[in-house]
């Protein structure tokens, strides 16, 4: 087959990792505000903002998912039984059909506050767009694999609810309507924070050092550089999100005890709005770091 | 939309969503049955058999040669195998999945005639050839300076020319058409030394792919066919894994895939006496 618009190799790697970016923001919005749902703030569900987020992430991977395949058969004039394996073809449509039930159903899961059953479809939603994405990784395939996979899963389940939580709280919180919810959310959002970096902490050494093949080659290939941008990144995130929690932990005592503080807790909510954004934009590094963590993972 | 008129649409939503969803879930069951048919790539000729009792396959650093590793698609790890006597190829690296694939049968001169058969995982518009470095086979061969002649390239079916039809340094290919598979046919001359002190006609050769330019860790399978050949080392490897040799149906073989960078094998050969 002759290709529809010639991509030289590197164009091809620039767009397929262009098109992974997209993919993983989908994942960050989408999962990560069903997550900020089911798991902090139920009552959320009507807020626009956060419907709108959802409805963003779902797009965004349905985008992404469709443009992988097509870019590398129209862009090399590669058949498709080189471009989609049978494993990846397969998980990327059941990822079609999840998000398809998200677009269809989504009036429904909305409708009332995302508990009971809704919190259970929201969570199931989640867990087997993850699990798509984890079966097209690296984590299949060589030694290791089941632990590879399980790590793989949690990384991408407490990325879902730290990330996605913090872009859905920031959604909340930046707009500063929503300031009476602040000392609800504050607590609940803080917990689950503590625990996906956690998880992200642990599944991420195990991840790395099983797909790296031990710490050797870890530490002396390109993989295991990159990796430590990612590393230097998320370590700097976690400082300025200490530091915002801090923020909005103040501003919520305010509100709540001291009501003639209010026009001085706004000031506060804005700076805390400012260290919300630079901790989302490197939240954008990490995700393009991941993105390129995926083109120089070792051979299984 | 009116919340009436919205509620009256829902059930034709949800009966619409049901549809979409049943239909993609049953297209990826269908694409899973159908995906092996697909067009794609001609690959090499490929028998599979089982291996004998006994090929000892362990467990390595990049995988165990035993293990068919056709990209992600699920493999059968009950079914390991080997390479067949002639002719045919094994699965693995450089054949059905990502790797190289490299075999040579050393003459009574102590050069070696090899195949390299080479699969990327993304397609290249340049080949990048090397003279192997042989020193990477030990201090017996630091002295050597090997060269590949009567070098035949093709990169996904097309031929390509080496200048000179020599590999004496590196060399660069451009392709017309950026390609994933190769497959190159040289003779590799000076990578062989006699063993002083030992029966006549021992000698130790160094194999190593010409390839270069690739990821570090591509595995590699490494073999050596022909009646000469009495033992094959690892010495890269760590000192308990560098007796890798295991043998298939008429070769001999590095028990484990080899990553790229490590990648060298030196084979113990019983020279014939020249007719």
């Amino acid at each position: 087959m002759t290709p529809v618009v010639y991509l030289s190799p590197e164009l091809l790697q620039l767009a397929l990792g262009l098109n992974r970016i997209l993919c993983y923001t989908g994942y960050v919005l989408l999962a990560g505000t069903f997550a900020f749902w089911a798991l902090v703030w139920p009552e959320g569900r009507a807020d626009r903002r956060l419907v709108t987020l959802a409805a963003s992430g779902a797009g965004l991977m349905v985008i992404g998912t469709v443009a992988g395949p097509l870019i590398q058969i129209f862009g090399t004039g590669r058949p498709i039984g080189d471009v989609l394996t049978q494993l990846d073809g397969t998980t990327g449509i059941v990822r079609l059909a999840a998000l398809a039930c998200v677009g269809f159903f989504f009036v429904d899961l909305v409708r009332a506050p995302i508990v009971g059953w809704r919190r259970v479809l929201g969570i199931a939603l989640i867990v087997v767009i993850a699990g798509t994405m984890v079966i097209r990784s690296a984590a299949v395939g060589g030694r290791l694999q089941w632990l590879k996979i399980v790590a793989n899963g949690g990384h991408l389940l407490a990325v879902a609810a730290w990330l996605g939580g913090l872009v859905a709280l920031a959604a909340v919180l930046i707009p500063r309507e929503n300031l009476q919810q602040l000392d609800r959310l504050i607590p609940r959002f803080s917990f689950i924070a503590m625990v996906s970096v956690a998880t992200l902490v642990i599944t991420g050494v195990i991840d790395a050092i099983a797909i790296a093949g031990g710490l050797r080659p870890l530490a002396t290939s390109q993989f295991g550089l990159v990796l430590l941008v990612k590393i230097a990144v998320f370590g700097l995130m976690l400082l300025m999100g200490n530091q915002g929690r801090r923020y909005a932990a103040r501003v919520a005592f305010q509100r709540l005890h001291s009501p003639a503080s209010m026009l001085r807790g706004g000031s506060g909510v804005q700076s805390l709005a400012v260290v919300m954004g630079a901790e989302l934009t490197l939240a954008f590094v990490i995700l393009a770091t991941t993105s390129i963590l995926v083109m120089v993972t070792p051979a299984p | 939309m009116p919340s009436g008129e919205r509620s009256r649409l829902a059930p034709a939503r949800r009966a619409a969503g049901l549809a979409v969803i049943i239909v993609l879930l049953g297209g990826a069951v269908a694409f899973y049955r159908a995906a092996p048919g697909f067009p794609s790539t001609p690959k090499p000729a490929t028998t599979t058999r089982s291996v004998t009792s006994t090929a000892v396959i362990t467990p390595a650093g990049t995988g165990s040669l035993g293990t068919s590793t056709t990209g992600r698609t699920p493999t059968s790890a009950s079914t390991p195998t080997a390479p067949p006597s002639s002719g045919g190829l094994p699965d693995g690296p450089g054949t059905t999945a990502p790797g190289i694939y490299l075999v040579a049968t050393p003459s009574a001169d102590g050069t070696f005639d090899v195949s390299e058969l080479v699969l990327l995982a993304q397609p290249i518009t340049t080949l990048e050839l090397r003279r192997p470095p042989v020193s990477m086979g030990g201090n017996d061969f630091r002295v050597l300076s090997p060269i590949a002649i009567q070098v035949q390239a093709v990169a996904d079916g097309q031929p390509v020319l080496v200048p000179n039809a020599r590999i004496e340094g590196l060399t660069s290919l451009p392709l017309s058409a950026p390609a994933t598979r190769f497959e190159l046919r040289y003779r590799l001359m000076g990578a062989t030394v006699r063993t002083m002190g030992s029966v006549p006609g021992r000698a130790l050769g160094a194999l190593l792919p010409v390839t270069t330019s690739v990821p570090d860790n591509l595995p590699v399978v490494i073999a050596a066919s022909g009646p000469a050949v009495l033992n094959l080392t690892c010495p890269k490897l760590r000192l308990s894994e560098q007796a890798c040799s295991i043998r298939g149906q008429g070769e001999l073989r590095a028990g484990r895939y080899l990553p790229w960078r490590q990648a060298v094998v030196l084979v113990q050969l019983n020279l014939p006496r020249p007719q």
